[in-house]
């Protein structure tokens, strides 16, 4: 259940991404997508009647897979640095060129590769 | 809100409807009968000493990968302080105009920093961790900023020393983690003993890592927080 | 033991780099030397084939993570050795800042330490530090151009990860390890199994966006071209590289078919296509490496052991040669005041003699004129006898090759008066391993058994295809033709990856 949940942000976190057109909401967008991903990471540990793995003598019960977890904090700490370092160079953009529309930034690029000419 | 349905958009929500549907169909046609595996859950608690099964993972079986991790956290730490641009505004952030906020803020911050000291030194014996616990510090450390300004803090420590703070914790990780391979030791975490289950002095290097951790990452979130106030002018 | 050295003391120096801001050159020397001397030792301990592995910690490898030292590690690690040093001599006249070096010593660390690992959430993770620390070095000198490009170099590639996540959490369900070699062997008991398809397409996808892979690396155009000199050359000669090595660790374990060689012939000619007509010399460049990147799935979808040991050899060959042609346009671009053809051939005497030589050894390598390191990486590939229609794509790919360098004939007019360069040590660096390449791989790499040798069917096929190359120049290469640019863009490039990924469904029969 969780994981389905999972693919279904991350398909919506890639629509977003696509569709829309304001640079900040596709950030937002591919934050989803990370945290669609994470979720279907985290649910595959899942079991039924699961217990925290926090256990000195594991043997009675079903316990909840603790390697998904212990590999979703390394996934949770990089998107926070994608989305930290993607709005730092969203906002340079923005005033640069004070539009967050990614059509009008690609064209203005574009405009500034053709005058400029260095690449 | 104005809609122009583009060809391209509808065939984008088509395509992503039908990854969407094989992923979830593929995934609910073969699931696998048995439960999953759990290698780590039977191994037996004395070869990492912690209890929390999910830091002797991260913490001890595979640390390269958080080590890599508090990397990936640095690196964005210096994108951040460094691409945000130059123009810092020396104008100093106003604060918060409601005399109710400033004060709970800093009457939130010793709490702050209390539930990150237990996550940290307690990590490898009930759910917590280095890295919530810099996170909640910092946070607390931003409550403060909101209640007493930036300049608060930062007259009390200096942009140089939390950047010091936040390299030697970085440093220390890596050489933690370099120095037994230099002494011929292949294990990197049975360096100190492991005590007794369940204590809190227990777990090796286990609790070491958390501190070092949790200091890396709550310098670095704190920088993160400050580079983006002194960009803005105000909190 | 000295497997985890390598890539963790390139951190720690990484560290040292940006604390230490006056000796961050000098700690970058020192870097180098120890990598050198490091690899140069791991070298000579695998001459015979042999590989290291270890367990980092002393956990097996169903608990921790396993690196290991094989024959691929052992191939790139010349590369690696050679490129920086190319670009820190390069990167010495230009005076860049401590964070620069930092980033470069991380970007290194990263990839020897993707070279080793044999571990799918390892390589998720460098893979993540290796996306942010380029992306961060795209922007270097943030302009809005290079902005925006590494902005969609980040977008795709978190995307890809995303996706590359998902492939190894539906992996772990089934097979419970991460570790590749015992995924291998669960696989091979069971080749069969349902769950494989799907997982395969989803981890596939998700480097092939990091790899290079057209349809779904629509960034690589502009970061490449957008990027400062060095980073270019690294980008294209090294870092791409690394996501083909990640495609290469997941064929050896997952059955993947007609996948490789759809995507790698689209690759290679669509990226030959867009090279022919590329405006500036720079993203000429950037498009050909999509192309070679082509050329190296094909020989992966080849799939034999002499098809391996080809596409090592065309990967170094063309880290190589790539990473000379970035340097020198780099330096003659700053020289002709900018860097489309028309403003180059206009101002080529203001171009250095050594940034012009530089240029031609790079041309003729690329087009595989023998007996440079093209033709021999070329030779080792053609000689593995691939389909009709592989080698209907190699052809094509190589003559439109020698068309869309052709364009840079202009500025080989030898003449006299130009500039001396400052540069020249670093393109001395790499092309000297590109004239002698024959040489060069055999010392080096004596288990690889490459077919190296100088048949007269292969010569004479080399040959025939740069002077076809060149007809085609003069009869069509006055036509500016534009081809389409929405291709590249960020929505179609989401759209590119969602069709690709239904396309690898379709042909691994995930459906």
């Amino acid at each position: 259940m969780a994981f389905s949940v999972g693919i279904v942000l991350l398909g919506i976190g890639l629509v977003a991404i696509a569709i829309r057109r304001d640079l900040v909401i596709k950030l937002l967008a591919l934050g989803l997508t990370n945290a669609g991903s994470i979720l279907c990471l985290v649910a595959i540990g899942d079991r039924p009647d699961a217990h925290v793995p926090i256990c000195a003598v594991c043997h009675d019960v079903l316990y909840a897979d603790p390697l998904p977890q212990a590999l979703v904090l390394s996934a949770i700490v990089i998107n926070f640095a994608i989305l930290a370092l993607a709005l730092v160079f969203v906002m340079r953009l923005v005033e640069q060129y004070h539009t967050t529309d990614s059509r009008h930034v690609e064209d203005l690029v574009q405009r500034d590769l053709d005058e400029g000419g260095q690449q | 809100m104005r809609f122009r349905v583009r060809p391209l958009s509808v065939l984008t929500v088509v395509a992503a409807c039908a990854v969407v549907a094989i992923v979830l169909l593929g995934y609910h046609a073969n699931r696998p009968d048995e439960a999953p595996y759990s290698t780590y859950v039977v191994r037996p608690v004395e070869e990492t000493g912690a209890v929390n099964r999910v830091a002797s993972i991260y913490l001890n079986y595979r640390l390269f990968d958080s080590v890599l991790e508090v990397l990936v956290f640095f690196v964005a730490v210096l994108g951040v302080r460094h691409y945000l641009g130059t123009r810092e505004r020396t104008a100093v952030p106003s604060l918060a105009e409601s005399e109710v906020v400033r004060t709970s803020s800093a009457l939130l911050f010793p709490l702050a920093v209390l539930l990150g000291v237990y996550l940290a030194a307690l990590g490898h014996l009930s759910p917590g961790g280095g890295f919530g616990a810099g996170v909640i510090v910092a946070s607390g450390a931003l409550l403060v900023s909101i209640s007493l300004g930036m300049d608060a803090i930062e007259r009390r420590f200096s942009l140089g020393t939390i950047e010091w703070v936040e390299q030697g914790a970085l440093f220390l990780l890596l050489a933690a983690t370099l120095l037994p391979l230099a002494f011929g030791r292949a294990a990197l975490t049975d360096v100190l003993p492991k005590g007794r289950t369940g204590q809190v002095v227990s777990g090796g290097m286990i609790p070491v890592y958390n501190a070092l951790v949790g200091v890396k990452v709550l310098a670095g979130s704190w920088l993160i927080l400050r580079s983006f106030v002194r960009h803005r002018g105000e909190i | 033991m000295i497997l985890a050295v390598l890539p963790l003391s390139r951190f720690v120096l990484g560290v040292l780099c940006y604390a230490g801001k006056r000796v961050s050159r000098t700690v970058a020397a020192v870097g180098w030397c120890a990598t050198a001397a490091l690899s140069i030792y791991l070298l000579i301990a695998t001459r015979d084939g042999a590989t290291i592995t270890i367990g980092l910690g002393g956990w097996a490898a169903e608990l921790g993570i396993v690196v290991r030292f094989d024959a691929v590690a052992a191939a790139f690690s010349p590369l690696v050795v050679l490129l920086e040093l190319a670009v820190l001599l390069y990167a010495r006249k230009e005076d860049r800042a401590p964070l620069f070096y930092a980033l470069l010593q991380f970007l290194l660390g990263a990839v020897f330490a993707l070279l080793l690992a044999q571990d799918l959430f390892n390589e998720y993770v460098i893979l993540e530090l290796l996306t942010l620390v380029s992306f961060l070095l795209v922007g270097y000198e943030r302009r809005p151009a290079q902005i925006w490009a590494s902005l969609k170099y980040l977008v795709l590639a978190s995307i890809g990860m995303s996706l590359f996540l998902v492939g190894v959490a539906l992996i772990y369900r089934h097979t419970g390890t991460l570790n590749l070699s015992q995924i291998g062997g669960i696989i091979q008991g069971r080749p069969e199994a349902d769950w494989i398809p799907l997982a395969t397409v989803l981890l596939v996808v998700g480097v092939s966006v990091k790899a290079g892979v057209l349809g779904l690396s629509q960034w690589l155009p502009a970061a490449h071209s957008a990027a400062p000199t060095e980073i270019s050359a690294l980008l294209s000669g090294l870092v791409i590289k690394m996501g083909v090595v990640v495609l290469l660790r997941v064929s050896q374990v997952f059955p993947l078919g007609l996948t490789l060689q759809a995507l790698g012939a689209v690759t290679a000619v669509v990226g030959v296509l867009y090279a022919a007509y590329a405006k500036s010399l720079k993203r000429m460049l950037a498009f050909s490496t999509l192309s070679q990147i082509g050329y190296l799935v094909l020989g992966l979808a080849i799939g034999t052991p002499e098809a391996l040991a080809g596409v090592l050899d065309y990967a170094i060959a063309h880290g190589l040669f790539k990473g000379l042609l970035f340097l020198a346009a780099g330096e003659a671009a700053r020289a002709a005041g900018g860097g489309r053809f028309e403003e180059l051939a206009a101002h080529r005497e203001l171009i250095p003699r050594a940034t012009t030589t530089a240029l031609f050894v790079g041309t003729l390598a690329i087009v595989g004129l023998p007996p440079l390191a093209g033709f021999g990486a070329k030779s080792a590939l053609f000689a593995c006898h691939p389909s009709p229609f592989v080698f209907a794509v190699f052809i094509v790919t190589t003559v439109g090759t020698a068309f869309a360098f052709a364009k840079l004939l202009p500025l080989f007019r030898w003449r006299r008066g130009a500039r001396r360069s400052d540069r020249t040590s670093a393109y001395a660096v790499l092309a000297v391993p590109i004239l002698f390449f024959i040489p060069f791989t055999v010392t080096t790499f004596p288990s690889l058994h490459l077919a190296t040798g100088l048949e007269p069917l292969l010569v004479i096929e080399s040959l025939g295809a740069v002077a076809a190359g060149l007809l085609l120049h003069r009869w069509l290469g006055h036509r500016a033709v534009r081809l389409p640019k929405r291709l590249f863009f960020l929505e179609e490039a989401v759209l590119g990856i969602l069709l690709a990924w239904l396309l690898a469904a379709i042909l691994l029969r995930a459906v």
